[in-house]
C-alpha cells in the first residue's frame, strides 16, 4: 500500500526548513538595513517572499512529487491572480495619463508613487 | 505499537489509492479558491498603497518588526511539524505522529496568543482600531490633524510626536486619515488570516484525536495529508502578510 505513496526523506524537510528560516532573517535584515532607491526594498521583499512561498508549495506541499493534475489545478490559480494584478496595473499606472477635458495624453503629469 | 483501527474505503471508489489522489484534487481545488480570495485582499493592498505610499512609510514602522518576525518563525516551525506528522503517517511512527500533531497545535495556538493576547491589546491600547471613522470638514493644518489626533487616538501621544508622522503629516501637510487605511487593511488581513489559523487548530485537534485511536497508519493518511496542505496555504499567505505589512 505504501509504494503508492512517494515518501520523501524528513532531511529534505528539515533543511526547507533552515532555508525558510534563513530567508525570513534575511528579509528582515535587508528591510531594516538596506536603503534601496525607489521601489527597490519592495521588489527586493517581494522576490524573497516569492521564492520562500515557492520552497513550501514545491517541498512542504510536495507539489514537486505530486501528480501532474494537481500542479497544473494550482498553476491556474496562479495565473487568473497574474490577470487580476495586471488589469489593476494596467489601471493604476496608467490614470494619470489621461487628460479628463480632452482624453488626449498628456506626458508631463505622472504620478510618481511607490517612493 | 496499540491498537489500529483499518480505514474502510468507499463503495465508489476503485482502490485506496483513487480514494487519496481523488481527495487531494479536491483539497487543491479549494486551495486556490482560498488564494483567489486573498488575492483579492492583496490586489486591494495594491491600489491604496499606490494611492498612498506615505501613509505606509509612517506605518510600517509602527508595527512590531521582532514580534512579526517571531510569529513567521513560528507558523513556518508549525508547517514543517506538519510535514513531519505527515512523514510519521506515511513510515508508521504512531509516537511521532501524535507528538508532532500535537507541537503543531502548540506553535498554531503560540502564534494567536502573541496575536491576540500581546500584538492587537497593545495597538487597541495606542488607539489603533480596525475601523476609524472619517471626519469630515477637519481643515488639513496644524489645529485640524492635533484635533484628529486628539479626537482618534487619545492614549497614544508619541504616535503624534514620531518624527516621521510629524514630518509627513504636519510638516507636509498630508491627510492624516489616511492611517486607518492602513491599520483597516492590517486588521481585515491579518484576522483573516488568523481565522484560518484558529479553523486550522480545530482540524488539528481533530487529527489528534483520531491518530491516538490509531486511525493514520501507511494504508491511509488522507486527513493528515489534507489538513497538512491546508496549513501550508496559511503559512504561504504569512509568508506574503509578514513583509507587506511589517518590513516595507
Amino acid at each position: 500500500m505504501s509504494a503508492d505513496h512517494h515518501i520523501i526523506p524528513i532531511k529534505v524537510y528539515i533543511r526547507t526548513l533552515l532555508a525558510l528560516l534563513v530567508l525570513t532573517g534575511l528579509t528582515v535584515y535587508t528591510a531594516k538595513c538596506w536603503h534601496l532607491p525607489g521601489a527597490g526594498n519592495i521588489l527586493l521583499a517581494m522576490t524573497i517572499a516569492t521564492f520562500k512561498a515557492s520552497l513550501v508549495c514545491l517541498f512542504f506541499m510536495g507539489l514537486r512529487y505530486d501528480r501532474k493534475l494537481n500542479v497544473i489545478v494550482f498553476v491556474f490559480g496562479l495565473l487568473f491572480l497574474f490577470f487580476f494584478f495586471l488589469l489593476v496595473f494596467m489601471d493604476l499606472l496608467t490614470r494619470d495619463e489621461i487628460s479628463i477635458d480632452r482624453g488626449n495624453k498628456v506626458p508631463e503629469v505622472r504620478y510618481d508613487g511607490f517612493n | 505499537m496499540g491498537q489500529r483501527v483499518e480505514h474502510e474505503v468507499a463503495h465508489h471508489f476503485e482502490s485506496a489509492h483513487q480514494e487519496f489522489e481523488t481527495s487531494k484534487l479536491g483539497m487543491w481545488l479549494f486551495l486556490v479558491t482560498e488564494i483567489l480570495m486573498f488575492g483579492g485582499l492583496f490586489v486591494g493592498y495594491t491600489i491604496l498603497r499606490g494611492w498612498y505610499p506615505e501613509t505606509w512609510d509612517v506605518c510600517a514602522d509602527i508595527l512590531s518588526t521582532p514580534v512579526g518576525a517571531t510569529n513567521t518563525a513560528i507558523l513556518l516551525l508549525s508547517s514543517f511539524t506538519m510535514v513531519a506528522s505527515v512523514w510519521a503517517a506515511q513510515t508508521d511512527r504512531q509516537g511521532l505522529l501524535k507528538a508532532m500533531l500535537a507541537l503543531t497545535f502548540v506553535c498554531a495556538g503560540a502564534f494567536m496568543c502573541i496575536k491576540l493576547g500581546y500584538e492587537w491589546p497593545h495597538e487597541f491600547q495606542k488607539g489603533i482600531r480596525p475601523v476609524n471613522k472619517p471626519v469630515d470638514g477637519i481643515p488639513v493644518d496644524e489645529a485640524g490633524i492635533k484635533a484628529y489626533y486628539e479626537h482618534y487616538y487619545p492614549n497614544n501621544p508619541e504616535f503624534i510626536e514620531q518624527s516621521a508622522v510629524q514630518e509627513l503629516f504636519l510638516d507636509e501637510g498630508r491627510d492624516p486619515q489616511q492611517v486607518p487605511v492602513f491599520f483597516g487593511l492590517y486588521f481585515t488581513m491579518t484576522g483573516i488570516h488568523g481565522l484560518h489559523v484558529l479553523v486550522g487548530m480545530g482540524l488539528i485537534g481533530w487529527l489528534y484525536i483520531r491518530s491516538t485511536r490509531g486511525e493514520f497508519y501507511p494504508g491511509y493518511f488522507t486527513p493528515v495529508e489534507l489538513v497538512g496542505l491546508y496549513w501550508h496555504i496559511v503559512d504561504l499567505i504569512w509568508i506574503f502578510l509578514f513583509p507587506l505589512f511589517y518590513l516595507i
